[in-house]
């Protein structure tokens, strides 16, 4: 086994050892589970019940054989809507109507509906909270055959005749989905996009943080001396870089077979079919496998150039307090790559957009962000990619070089001396 | 044989090693000395190819050091420091993997040291340890993988007496067994015992090199030492003998520069007259004594 193998197996021992990372591992799966699954998670939200379950309540206002019909309406698709009308009376003066809005908007009832008999036929009116406006098909539904059959009274049309009109017609219905259409609101997908994105600019920032907290932690403990003494710099940083990034490709490839496993189609139908969630017209695909397979790609194209640069920044500071302003540049970095990405998903093809895929830094960020929202030429993948994979070369070797200049130093290292290797003329002690 | 040729290492506007020659014998226990800032750990380093010479050249064997250093050297540094979440084994087989050193072999070795010089403390987690038994735990690390030259930066330091026995004896051994060892310190004591070649560096260059009795004899100084049974009996020798109150007396013991008024034989047979001679020793100066002159005052150009 060479030395960077001894190292990468340490590190990796050492990150994947302790309970933050498995406690990492479960919350991020469990995050992405819930990703996949926001259609569902969210569609309580949107459907015609209160949210709790109960059903919603409507108060009627009508002449008691009305409401009877209108119940008798109901009956067949209560089960279905979860509706509870109420009667409270023939009619409603005028304070019994101050009276039934108060309580719509103190969410004590969803709406109420008045039914009063004229010289033109039935007067019908509807009040519904605003949150519960979905309810207004359906009340219209119930209402409709109460009035048309007070109108063919009027008109001295027989009931049966009426009864006979008013059967349910017959449809088979299928339903088909377009090719090309986006089975998943356009909106839930973007929400999970950026929170995707979100997630690999934390993933590239948290594990470029612990490469740099590991070198800075054995400066200050002086186990870099004994390090260095037994095993060519360049070899402790590249096995610190593939130890470490190997637990969190580790991890990210848990939360991608997560990901993809609860994005299923079969395992999707048979949980909703546990759930009872059948009718809810869900559409797995909300993390399509290209999307899983670009975010692991990103991640450890990022990672790796991130915690390269990470290394060298940190090997120029010779406590932990400092570090975090060591780190200020390759930061801002990120978050510069993080904000083209967003402007790329409003606009992937823009000229900031493509720039963005090309330069190194941010082609983590904006060539995953274009692959989410959309195609991306394979010329410019291709060339964002292999860009990518000569920065990395490039960082190695300047990380390298400042990793072995800088590690013993117990002083702070300039920028300018980081990146020219010249050494300020000012006294220090050399042994 | 290790071979440093004209080697200078610059810090800023400090030259921290400046024309460094040295040659260290293959087998021998090497004293490297000096006042602090004098450039032995950046020589170390160097030796160990962490630090790339500005000039010259580091041989070892015939071959520069970048080709061997990490395989055929061990290096105990000065400044201490181990993985504190580590057991000793793990850690020490850490090393020693590092090094390309693992299987039965390793374990065998690994075992025989610890019972040595860790006992009990062996089953600990690093961050349990006292800071001499970390000091144990290094010196292991630098050692299991069988180095063929072994660095040692103040290894004692940081150590109670009875380790510091335990640590000479291991170096012994070590010696024994075909190893050379360079070691710093600061305790003249130490390195007068265990060395057999001296080198003094001040300002990053050597100014005295040699066999421990050439380094000792280059005063051209004799001392005499001498104890007697009690300190009545040395008052009584001072008084039979005026030109022995110039020398540096401690109770009952005396020592004193030979020069041309101290005739050592004379003395010796006046204090046999005095009383019991517990101890008589005509020599060189104590490599203390030679080294607080040399820096002290000034090193003569060698």
């Amino acid at each position: 086994m060479s030395p960077w193998q001894v190292i990468a197996r340490r590190e990796f021992r050492a990150v994947t050892g302790g309970w933050p990372y498995r406690v990492v591992t479960v919350v991020g799966a469990l995050l992405l589970t819930a990703l996949a699954w926001t259609p569902v998670l969210i569609a309580p939200l949107t459907g015609p019940s209160v949210g709790d379950g109960s059903p919603a309540r409507i108060l009627v206002a009508a002449p008691w054989e009305l409401f009877q019909a209108l119940e008798g309406q109901a009956a067949p698709r209560a089960s279905g809507a979860a509706l509870q009308l109420e009667w409270i009376g023939a009619e409603l003066d005028r304070a019994g109507q101050t009276t039934a809005d108060a309580r719509v908007q103190d969410a004590e009832i969803d709406g109420w509906l008045e039914l009063v008999p004229g010289p033109e036929g039935l007067q019908a009116s509807l009040t519904l909270a605003t949150t519960q406006r979905a309810l207004e098909p359906l009340l219209r539904q119930l209402v409709a055959p109460v009035v048309w059959t007070g109108r063919a009274r009027a008109l001295g049309v027989a009931p049966e005749v009426v009864a006979a009109l008013q059967q349910p017609v017959p449809l088979e219905v299928r339903l088909l989905p377009r090719v090309g259409a986006d089975p998943v609101p356009r909106a839930v997908r973007e929400a999970v996009s950026t929170l995707l994105l979100v997630g690999l600019v934390m993933a590239i920032t948290l594990y470029g943080n612990a490469i740099s907290m590991g070198i800075i932690q054995e400066k200050e403990s002086r186990v870099a001396e004994l390090l260095v003494g037994a095993v060519p710099p360049t070899q402790i940083l590249v096995g610190k870089v593939v130890g470490i990034g190997g637990a969190g490709l580790l991890q990210v490839l848990v939360w991608m077979l997560v990901g993809f496993l609860v994005s299923g189609p079969r395992l999707v139908a048979a949980i909703g079919r546990w759930l009872g969630l059948e009718e809810l017209a869900f559409s797995p695909g909300i993390l399509p496998a290209p999307i899983l397979a670009a975010f692991t790609l990103f991640f450890l194209l990022g990672y790796t150039l991130y915690a390269l640069v990470y290394a060298a920044f940190a090997s120029t500071v010779a406590r932990a307090e400092e570090v975090n302003q060591a780190l200020t540049l390759p930061f801002f970095l990120i978050l510069l790559g993080f904000a083209i990405a967003l402007g790329a998903w409003v606009a992937p093809a823009s000229s900031l957009a493509v720039a963005g895929s090309l330069i190194p830094c941010f082609t983590p960020f904006v060539l995953f962000a274009r692959l989410v929202t959309g195609s991306v030429p394979l010329g410019q993948l291709a060339a964002g990619v292999g860009l990518t994979l000569v920065a990395i070369i490039l960082a190695a070797r300047f990380a390298g070089h400042a990793y072995r200049r800088n590690v013993l130093r117990d002083r702070r290292v300039s920028l300018r001396e980081l990146f020219t290797g010249r050494e300020p003329g000012r006294r220090q002690n050399p042994d | 044989m290790l071979e440093i040729r004209g080697v200078r290492k610059g810090f800023g506007r400090v030259q921290a090693v400046n024309g460094l020659d040295l040659t260290v014998e293959e087998g021998a226990i090497f004293g490297l000395i000096g006042p602090n800032g004098s450039g032995k750990t950046t020589t170390m380093r160097m030796i160990l190819h962490i630090l790339e010479p500005d000039e010259g050249a580091i041989t070892w064997q015939g071959r520069p050091v970048r080709e061997v250093a990490t395989r055929e050297f061990g290096y105990l540094p000065e400044e201490r420091g181990l993985y504190p979440r580590m057991t000793v084994r793990e850690e020490l087989r850490f090393f020693a993997a590092l090094r390309g050193v693992t299987g039965p072999q390793l374990e065998h070795e690994m075992e025989l040291w610890l019972q040595r010089l860790m006992g009990a403390e062996a089953e600990k987690m690093v961050e349990a340890l006292s800071k001499g038994n970390r000091v144990k735990v290094q010196f292991l690390a630098a050692v299991l993988h069988r180095p063929r030259l072994l660095v040692l930066d103040e290894p004692f330091s940081g150590l109670d007496p009875v380790n510091v026995q335990r640590f000479k004896e291991a170096v012994l051994d070590l010696r024994a067994r075909g190893t050379t060892i360079l070691f710093s310190s600061h305790r003249m004591d130490h390195v007068e015992e265990l060395c057999t070649h001296l080198g003094l560096i001040k300002e990053g260059r050597l100014v005295l090199a040699g066999s421990r009795d050439q380094v000792l004899a280059a005063s051209g100084r004799r001392v005499l030492r001498l104890t007697l049974a009690g300190p009545q009996e040395m008052e009584a020798l001072i008084q039979r003998v005026p030109a022995l109150g110039a020398g540096k007396r401690a109770g009952r013991s005396l020592e004193v520069a030979v020069t041309g008024g101290i005739d050592p034989q004379a003395i010796l047979r006046q204090a046999l007259e005095v009383g019991q001679v517990e101890r008589f020793e005509v020599g060189p100066p104590s490599l203390e004594e030679l080294y607080v002159e040399l820096v002290g005052e000034g090193v003569p150009a060698p």
